[in-house]
């Protein structure tokens, strides 16, 4: 198998995962990963570029709000730091352009890792100093625009930074039993 | 062999814009498809796509009395769904996996191959795979084991179904005329009964099984002799289920070459009765059953027939005078002499007449000489007398005697008898201004056919040989 093949798989593989276990917490169905659809898993920015993220999905229940997931099968640090403050940047950058044409639907980001980085900063990774910092490094994505701190403060609760173990599986209800559970929530689910 | 249909729909689903848009046309699309599939069961639509554990459809259906159902998850390829471990996940609970896009993930296709095999339940199957089995024809002249195929897939099919195996069973499953090709006939049938094995749950694949050998033993031209001779071992017997008397008993009734055995038929026979021929009679119009009947007629019951005189309604027409057994408003008939006969197994579907004449018992008793009498009510102009035995015994010398002392002109709404030909003790009320006879419980469909004719019909008496059948 070519490398850039197996790199693909693995990567597939890791997206898979992450799907189930945000399905295992009931509250979450992952509809489209970029293996699936690459156009339903791609945002468009302020400058008018594409931002792909590897799952997009739902939020199940009253409030449903629209997910998008960037999974990173890491063993180690890599290129966490970096890569998060683009992904920062990129979900100010899709956030505003919503909102620029009045068609905010509360997306929400998420940043799935099995390693963590940044840790002396960890739990201000989702603050607005971080997403301002972001964009201060990324400020292509901004197009010329002013950052706005109502949109700031409105993603800094609508980010998600999730550890997931690469033997996570192992923790999960299995799926019968899992379906025994949604059968008991009634949860409403996509429509 | 491939039509547009699921195919089609579902890539035109998958290019719309809106991921809400592709999740409802995927969903119906495939809906739609299972519907062709298996038109009897019900398919509901979830409110989730592509999930782990919450399937995308769920079919249901009614076999026999009983609700049975099966999951159906969508997955976009076949990679996914290798990848995802769905088959050892999702394995125990027998679903169907079906993937939306084609793949040539060689890989993942092994895995997939290898992992059903320990998930005897589970199927997984494609798109372009289903579309090929919907476009299976459903004629009467078709192949019937494409049919039973087809409509066993949902509910029964198991292992990795894809365009490859769909071509090999749509081959093995089309036998010809015997003086075709007996042997390749032979030949293909036992393929065909090895892959659906391999390809279906265990009844769905008895039920295949049977249904080739059925077809089999009926293209056969000495059909007696097999069955006599491979008895009970090789012959599955059992019921007939609901998709076999759908699809295959059309087919063998339609089917010029399928022997007019009536051993092969009277076997057919014992695998269903005249309650699940009534619930199907919709997909019998038109079809001469005689054969099946004619074979039948002591082994099947019913409780009541009516007696038509044919210019009585509107039942005149040339065309509704064909000859055997047919279906006649979706009740079993049958032209005779200048009488149609019906037979119900449900009593409360022949209601008959309000307004045929009392029988005179002077015309009457020469017809009850061949049953035993248990009641009668005559009605003359100066008495009423109603006669009744105590216990089983034949009444017919005391209203002799009556009639004998008594001067007057006495007329027959209602005689009760007992067939003596039958082993039943059941007695059958003839009733003359309804023209119907009724049963007290089920009997024979011989003994009530002969009560209607000879007694209901006794002013007009078919000839001896139209009353053969009945002997």
């Amino acid at each position: 198998m070519m490398v850039a093949e197996a790199e693909h798989r693995k990567g597939e593989e890791g997206a898979l995962l992450a799907k189930r276990f945000l399905e295992s917490t009931t509250y979450i169905n992952i509809t489209f990963s970029v293996y699936d659809d690459a156009a339903q898993t791609t945002l468009i920015r302020l400058d008018g570029k594409h931002k792909r993220y590897d799952l997009t999905g739902v939020f199940l229940g009253d409030n449903r709000r629209p997910l998008f997931v960037e999974v990173k099968n890491y063993n180690n640090v890599g290129n966490q730091p970096a890569d998060y403050d683009e992904f920062l940047a990129n979900a100010y950058s899709t956030t505003a352009r919503d909102m620029s044409v009045n068609l905010d639907r509360s997306v929400e980001y998420m940043w799935i890792t099995r390693h963590p980085f940044s840790q002396t900063k960890w739990s201000q990774l989702t603050s607005d100093k971080e997403i301002i910092a972001a964009l201060d490094k990324h400020a292509d994505t901004l197009n010329g625009a002013v950052v706005d701190s109502s949109i700031v403060r409105k993603l800094a609760d609508r980010l998600w930074l999730v550890m997931m173990n690469s033997r996570q599986e192992e923790f999960l209800l299995t799926r019968e039993e899992l379906f025994l559970v949604h059968g008991v929530l009634q949860r409403k689910g996509i429509g | 062999m491939t039509t547009p249909g699921m195919r089609s729909a579902v890539e035109q689903a998958l290019s719309h814009e809106r991921g809400s848009d592709i999740i409802e046309g995927v969903k119906n699309a495939v809906a739609r498809e299972f519907e062709t599939l298996d038109p009897a069961a019900e398919i509901e639509t979830t409110e989730y796509f592509n999930h782990s554990y919450v399937p995308d459809l769920v079919v249901r259906w009614n076999e026999g009395g009983r609700w049975e159902e099966r999951s159906v998850f969508l997955r976009f390829t076949l990679r996914a769904a290798a990848l995802g471990g769905d088959v050892r996940a999702l394995g125990s609970t027998g679903p169907i996996v079906l993937t939306l896009r084609e793949d040539d993930d060689e890989l993942a296709r092994q895995s997939i191959r290898r992992e059903v095999a320990d998930s005897p339940a589970l199927l997984v199957t494609d798109v372009p795979a289903l579309d090929e089995a919907a476009s299976v024809g459903n004629t009467r002249q078709g192949s019937p084991l494409l049919s039973l195929v087809r409509a066993n897939i949902v509910r029964g099919a198991r292992g990795l179904l894809d365009s490859e195996v769909v071509g090999q069973l749509a081959e093995s499953a089309a036998p010809t005329a015997p003086t075709d090709d007996e042997h390749g006939n032979e030949l293909s049938l036992q393929r065909f009964a090895s892959l659906v094995e391999a390809l279906f749950l265990s009844d769905a694949a008895t039920r295949l099984q049977r249904a080739a050998n059925l077809v089999k033993i009926g293209l056969s031209e000495d059909a007696n002799q097999l069955i006599i001779s491979e008895g009970e071992d090789s012959l599955i017997g059992g019921r007939l289920s609901d998709a076999e008397l759908r699809v295959l008993l059309p087919y063998l009734l339609a089917a010029p070459e399928i022997t007019e055995s009536r051993v092969y038929w009277s076997y057919i026979g014992s695998m269903m009765d005249l309650d699940r021929l009534e619930t199907m009679a919709s997909n019998l119009s038109d079809i001469d059953l005689t054969p099946l009947v004619a074979a039948n007629l002591n082994s099947w019951s019913a409780s009541r027939a009516s007696l038509t005189w044919w210019a009585d309604g509107e039942d005149t027409r040339e065309d509704e005078r064909a000859t055997g057994w047919r279906i006649h408003a979706g009740i079993l008939s049958l032209g005779i002499g200048n009488w149609r006969l019906h037979l119900a197994h449900d009593g409360r579907k022949l209601r008959g007449r309000t307004d045929s004449l009392m029988a005179r018992w002077d015309d009457l008793s020469g017809a009850l000489q061949n049953f035993e009498l248990a009641r009668v009510s005559l009605r003359g102009v100066v008495r009423t007398v109603d006669v009744e035995a105590e216990r089983d015994s034949n009444v017919r010398s005391d209203v002799v005697t009556i009639r004998e002392s008594i001067e007057d002109d006495f007329l027959v709404p209602v005689a009760e008898v007992r067939d003596p030909a039958s082993d039943s003790a059941a007695t059958i009320e003839a009733d003359f201004t309804k023209m119907l006879a009724m049963a007290s419980t089920r009997v024979s469909l011989r003994a009530l056919a002969r009560v209607a004719l000879e007694l209901l019909g006794h002013r007009y008496p078919v000839s001896d040989e139209e009353r053969g059948q009945f002997a």
